[in-house]
């Protein structure tokens, strides 16, 4: 049997559902886990979906548009963006363009909290005010959560991200204060998938509610609820969450994040 | 065309009243005018609105100087290294600064507007978003029906900041601005402002900027201040002059979890150097200015 880390098998899902021709755009990110969540984790999805099924996938890292993806930097930030052999850079606000024009097919966003519907929360927990705990803003997330086609959002699970209400709704899922993306208007696809370290959900199709998808190998039903702050819908018969082939993990290894840059946190 | 005033650092950071609504260019890592913000420090400004796109660390250390009253960003977020943005998380915790939040395109969108003149932007991307709902400062948003479409629109007033500081690579002594790498959102900051400080790391004969006139961000016309000091971006990069500090970005990081090594930080490096290359030294001189320096073939 083939090893692998929790992170592979994530990325290796998240690559699955990558389909050839699309555009995903990921933000420049931080450091530690959240960037392997933001940042690292679907550049590795991104070119293992390039070296298999979808040879034309392309992404958008912040403001560079298809970069080569078998020269990824071992650094992010604008400095090691600006030197990243691409096809295109350009401004903050032309990026608005790449989202309302519904350029961006995947939006690879993530949280502090979550609730059922994908409400996502990166601004403040508690008050908003005075917060208990004041974070990083906004970012590009309520773009990607209006206007990608489809989002996918990569985060841990616990019971304090996993929550019934978020204290602050940055970005909007499928359905906020009993309004629908369709009382809304916003013209994007809405949460696809949430993929996290013990599970993958999608949504159900009434209602739009998180549901699961599958289980990770090892994990239990009753842990992926206990860490869940909502009901959970399980289908009968639990599917096991596909783990990555040896060829898979061979191309994550040798070819695309031979450092462990990407999947280090 | 009308030639900019060349000033020092000085000069130019004592232009700038107390109370003043300000933009500062650059995002993430990359081109922000940090001598700038230490030498406001120095001179105790006060009660300043900063109001960016994502300028976390220049704006972290305004505050941690304690010259701002309200900050307007749309990321907060330090690139290149783990954790929040102490200074700023504090403040606003503690509620010693007003914040506003913004998306990046909404603030883009705003800039946006500010430059071309128009009166609002109209956007789309807040439907249904807490940061339309939560805010408490001013006026932000109005919904309207586009006479047009019949489509509900979301109005957000122009921004146009009383003061734009921009930190570029290099100008001629007119003042004709040139950028290189990501321009981000620069200018439109510049052009949505009243007024334009720009610090450059150098001044180039005319000839070199005549024979590369697609790297003119900003035209002299709109730039009244220039001030040439070079490394004045450090710790953050100025793409095909040096890259960024990581160490000093650890010292700085590691210095803002408590408020008596935050005290030290400012003394060491903002309170007490005597100009600006007293602090080139304190960082680490010449030794450390040719490790960051740029492979001038290369890039970075």
């Amino acid at each position: 049997m083939t090893e692998y880390t929790l992170n592979e098998l994530m990325a290796v899902n998240v690559a699955h559902q990558l389909r050839d021709n699309e555009m995903g755009f990921i933000g420049v990110g931080t450091g530690g886990r959240a960037f392997t969540m933001a940042v690292g984790l679907p550049i590795v999805a991104a070119r293992l979906a390039q070296l298999t099924h979808a040879p034309n996938f392309t992404v958008q890292i912040g403001t560079i548009i298809s970069p080569d993806l078998k020269k990824i930097p071992r650094e992010f930030t604008q400095s090691t963006l600006t030197s990243w052999p691409t096809a295109a850079r350009i401004r903050a606000d032309d990026n608005l363009d790449m989202f309302v024009k519904g350029k961006v097919d995947v939006g690879f966003i993530s949280g502090a909290q979550i609730d059922q519907y994908g409400n996502l929360n990166i601004t403040a927990i508690g008050n908003y005010i005075k917060p208990k705990v004041r974070l990083v803003g906004c970012l590009a997330l309520p773009e990607h959560q209006a206007f990608a086609q489809r989002t996918f959002i990569i985060t841990d699970q616990n019971s304090r991200t996993f929550i019934e209400k978020v204290d602050f709704v940055t970005g909007v899922g499928w359905n906020v204060n009993g309004k629908t993306r369709k009382d809304l208007n916003l013209p994007g696809g809405g949460p696809t998938f949430v993929f996290t370290d013990l599970a993958i959900f999608d949504f159900n199709a009434e209602g739009h509610r998180m549901q699961v998808a599958s289980i990770h190998p090892g994990v239990t039903p009753s842990e992926v609820q206990e860490k869940t702050g909502f009901p959970l819908e399980f289908p009968k018969n639990i599917p096991v969450t596909t783990v990555p082939t040896a060829e898979e993990i061979r191309l994550i290894h040798d070819e695309i994040d031979p450092e462990n840059i990407l999947l280090k946190y | 065309m009308l030639n900019s005033r060349i000033l020092s650092l000085e000069e130019a950071a004592a232009s700038i009243p107390d109370k003043s609504v300000i933009t500062m260019g650059g995002f993430g890592v990359f081109l922000q005018p940090m001598a700038m913000v230490r030498e406001m420090i120095r001179q105790g400004k006060k009660d300043i609105s900063l109001l960016s796109v994502g300028e976390a660390y220049a704006g972290d250390l305004l505050i941690g100087g304690g010259c701002v009253k309200r900050i307007a960003l749309s990321s907060f977020g330090f690139e290149a290294v783990t954790g929040r943005a102490r200074n700023f998380c504090k403040a606003v915790e503690q509620g010693k600064v007003e914040v506003e939040d913004y998306s990046h395109f909404s603030m883009a969108s705003r800039l946006m507007a500010g430059a071309m003149g128009l009166p609002f932007a109209a956007v789309n991307s807040l439907r249904g978003s807490d940061l339309l709902e939560k805010i408490v400062y001013e006026k932000k948003f109005e919904k309207m029906k586009s006479p047009f479409s019949g489509e509900e629109v979301i109005l957000l007033p122009s921004a146009n900041p009383e003061i734009a500081i921009i930190q570029a690579q290099r100008a001629d002594s007119e003042g004709n601005i040139q950028v290189f790498g990501p321009t981000i959102s620069i200018e439109q900051q510049a052009k949505a402002s009243k007024r334009v400080i720009a610090i450059v790391e150098e001044i180039v004969p005319r000839s070199t900027i005549q024979s590369t006139p697609s790297a003119t961000l900003l035209p002299s016309l709109f730039v009244d201040t220039l001030v040439v000091l070079p490394y004045s971006a450090h710790p953050m990069s100025s793409y095909g002059y040096y890259d960024y500090d990581l160490e000093h970005i650890y010292t700085y990081t590691n210095a803002s979890k408590t408020p008596e090594t935050w005290k030290k930080y400012l003394d060491e490096y903002v309170y007490g150097p005597s100009d600006h290359f007293d602090y080139l030294k304190r960082i680490g001189g010449l030794r450390k200015i040719m490790k960051l320096r740029a492979d001038p073939l290369l890039g970075y």
